[in-house]
């Protein structure tokens, strides 16, 4: 994978959170799917800045719903992950997989 | 009555939200302020979450806005970061010349070197930090900026010649630190893989 087609650490945890939340995957759910699974407090802001900077690479796409009460009249945007952010995924697993193999972290056993 | 958070939040975001008000991302910081934060914290810590959050959210926002800079965006960065300096500097000029205008034979009294160093460093910050901001489709502006600043100081000396040797000398350590600086951080932008991370 050449540079600039790699995720970032960050991107990659996104992507797992995509994957993990499945049809639930919106903003809120990711955020707060990230902080409980990988104790990372972030912001939506930043959330979002991924998100749309993957949907720019085509790694993943978005639907929006329709606006809620609750949601001060603002719709959920559901984002989900493309053939190409599978791929891209997996690349990255099989690389950290070499990475870490016989280095003795338990991590490719 | 329903607690609402803070207008405040939304009101900063918006500029670097495509759609504006209507985005989802204040949707999601309004859910969560209703169905978690305010039962678990109470109304009062839940407005300072919602603000906090949306303070901490514009600067990702800004960064992957200025990745694909508009033309709006360009002139949002660089009207933010040049009054951030600019307007200050002008307030003391302003407040500077009034205050010599009311005393007899020093009006038109010659700026001291300092107050011309401290505008060009703040000037040359200006640009720095901007370049930085900017990220890739302004990597090189660091080098031109300086060399700007540059002429504009030998310029300045030319003009000024009664500025005292230490002041051109003290001058120098600062610009070679401020280019060096710049250089580094236009440098760091052609990192991938780590932007747009934040807490």
């Amino acid at each position: 994978m050449a540079k600039g087609e790699s995720l970032g650490e960050f991107e990659h945890l996104v992507l797992l959170a995509l994957l993990r939340l499945g049809d639930e995957a919106y903003g809120l759910a990711v955020r707060r799917e990230i902080a409980q699974r990988a104790e990372r407090d972030v912001t939506i802001g930043a959330v979002y800045a991924t998100l749309e900077r993957l949907k720019d690479k085509g790694l993943v796409r978005s639907r929006q719903t329709e606006a809620s009460e609750e949601r001060g009249g603002r719709g959920r945007r559901y984002f989900k992950l493309t053939a190409e952010g599978d791929a891209a995924l997996q690349a990255t697993h099989r690389a950290l997989q070499r990475m870490a193999q016989d280095l003795g972290l338990g991590f490719s056993r | 009555m329903r607690a609402r958070p803070s207008r405040l939040g939304p009101w900063l975001l918006r500029p670097f939200l495509e759609g504006g008000e209507a985005h989802p991302l204040l949707g999601d910081l309004e859910e969560e302020f209703h169905t978690v934060i305010v039962p678990e914290r109470g109304v009062r810590a839940a407005r300072r979450w919602h603000l906090r959050q949306s303070v901490a959210s514009m600067a990702p926002l800004l960064g992957a806005g200025i990745e694909r800079p508009t033309p709006r965006q360009w002139l949002l960065a660089l009207a933010t970061l040049g009054a951030l300096v600019w307007a200050p500097l002008r307030c003391i000029e302003a407040l500077r010349s009034f205050v010599l205008g009311q005393i007899p034979l020093k009006d038109g009294l010659l700026r001291s070197p300092a107050y011309l160093a401290a505008t060009l460093v703040a000037a040359a910050l200006v640009f720095t930090v901007a370049s930085w901001v900017l990220r890739r489709d302004a990597r090189l502006a660091p080098v031109p900026t300086w060399c700007i600043v540059v002429l504009a100081w030998l310029l300045l000396g030319l003009v000024g010649p009664h500025w005292p040797l230490s002041v051109w000398a003290a001058s120098l350590p600062v610009l070679g630190l401020g280019a060096w600086v710049s250089s580094r951080l236009s440098g760091a932008r052609t990192d991938e893989g780590f932007e747009g991370e934040g807490t």
